[in-house]
């Protein structure tokens, strides 16, 4: 009787604990959620996308010893998105210095990230921002355009769930948003917007559509 | 022992109140007549910086409407994947004119048409706790552990569901609820939770509402 008393109390203590240490911050999250194909009028060109080995292993850390991975989800992000927006699409090793087989390149780089708990903001919620810069060359490595953009994703802070399920959902939210403003901007950003008119010799719209 | 039966009593009787007002306003004079394969679909708003209308009292909506195979409604998360990226939080038409302008897009009114879509309704609001007040506390030690005192918190739910017709493309009706209750925590060694069901009480009013805006479908005749 005595030892199981012994053994509830050792339970109580192990779990209490844990909800001490878990409570004093820090966050291991790998993001991944869904990115579904977009809906969105073909380009019809060869687009090459491609992504750095910093990119691809983009980790997130900060001062409270919170820490996102993120690069895998985003690989897989622009891919699907640049997959679904050009006729043909091509991963790349680096961006060519001269004639290649592709007519436009995507070269995605991150700038910077910020993540904002409810301790800092006093909201129920975690808010991730992504600073990307989208480079964008021609077939031939020539630049076009450097367009910055920030991505923004919110989750809901819900009982009983984790801090890492919500900034993971937050992460995956601000991922979903770069995927929106590829497809919605992306034949909008006035450099593009010139280039695409000149090679395809017709009138661009948004929408990722021509 | 008897005055803590007493106050007991007392506090299952006021505990746990909710009150629930429900407004209806509609643009149509007779019931929306749903033919067998259109379908509803029912989304959150996400907009918002402080808050987002909750995934799972959208869930509870669409139960609502399905009851007794009243509608057929198309699941929110498989809608707005299909829609990829038309219904993400920057790109969702939150007004009734950008709703029209998107859907002269052929690519998004074909796809639309594809799920069988036919009425959206779009709910706004949250659920969120307004006061609270009393203290607990609970404590461990080798011979067993225990909590002492006393917690009261209010919570308030309000939310406004817009129906719109994605053919005709225009507004039919409104139903807006809010609820509001108590909830309380005694705890004498262990602690006995009153809780108030303040959102599922908005559910229970929203969707009984919004299920009295359709007729069931009718099914085809068999040739």
């Amino acid at each position: 009787m005595k030892l199981k008393q012994f053994s509830k109390v050792r339970w109580f203590s192990a779990a209490l604990s844990g909800l001490l240490l878990a409570g004093c911050g820090g966050a291991n999250v790998r993001v991944g959620g869904d990115f579904p194909q977009p809906l969105a009028r073909e380009i019809p060109l060869n687009a090459g996308v491609c992504f750095d080995e910093d990119f691809r292993n983009y980790t997130y850390t900060n001062a409270r010893r919170v820490s996102i991975a993120m690069g895998d989800s985003q690989v897989e992000l622009f891919q699907v998105i640049i997959g679904g927006m050009f006729r043909d699409m091509a991963v790349l090793d680096a961006v060519p210095q001269g004639e290649s087989d592709v007519d436009i390149v995507i070269a995605p780089y991150i700038e910077q990230v910020q993540l904002a708990v409810p301790r800092d903001t006093q909201l129920q919620v975690y808010e991730v921002w992504i600073k990307y810069n989208i480079r964008v060359f021609d077939g031939a490595g020539t630049p076009i355009a450097d367009w910055v953009m920030t991505s923004y994703g919110k989750a809901v802070n819900r009982l009983l769930s984790s801090s890492e399920a919500a900034i993971n959902q937050a992460s995956v939210m601000a991922l979903r948003d770069v995927g929106a403003q590829l497809v919605a901007g992306f034949a909008l950003v006035p450099e593009v917007q010139q280039w695409l008119e000149t090679r395809l010799a017709m009138p661009v719209s948004g929408g990722g559509g021509v | 022992m008897k005055r803590v039966v007493f106050l007991l009593s007392s506090l299952l009787l006021t505990a746990c109140t909710t009150a629930t007002n429900i407004d209806e306003y509609r643009d149509i004079e007779s019931n929306i007549q749903l033919e067998s394969p259109e379908k509803v679909v029912v989304l959150g708003r996400r907009q918002a910086g402080e808050y987002e209308t909750e995934p799972d009292f959208i869930s509870c909506i669409g139960g609502k409407l399905r009851r007794g195979g009243a509608v057929n409604v198309y699941p929110e998360k498989e809608f707005v994947n299909q829609l990829y990226p038309w219904f993400e939080p920057r790109t969702a038409p939150l007004q009734l004119k950008r709703m029209e302008r998107m859907l002269e897009d052929p690519l998004i009114t074909n796809r639309i048409r594809e799920l069988g879509v036919r009425y959206m309704i779009w709910v706004d609001g949250n659920t969120e706790v307004t006061e609270r007040d009393g203290s607990l506390s609970c404590g461990i030690g080798p011979g067993g552990g225990g909590c002492f005192g006393f917690a009261t918190w209010d919570k308030a739910s309000e939310y406004e569901a817009i129906i719109w017709d994605l053919e005709d493309v225009d507004e039919e009706g409104r139903v807006r609820v809010d609820a509001r209750g108590s909830s309380y925590l005694i705890a004498v060694i262990a602690p006995v939770p009153f809780i108030a069901r303040v959102q599922g009480e908005a559910c229970e009013g929203i969707g009984k509402q919004l299920r009295a805006f359709f007729d069931a479908p009718v099914e085809e005749e068999k040739s």
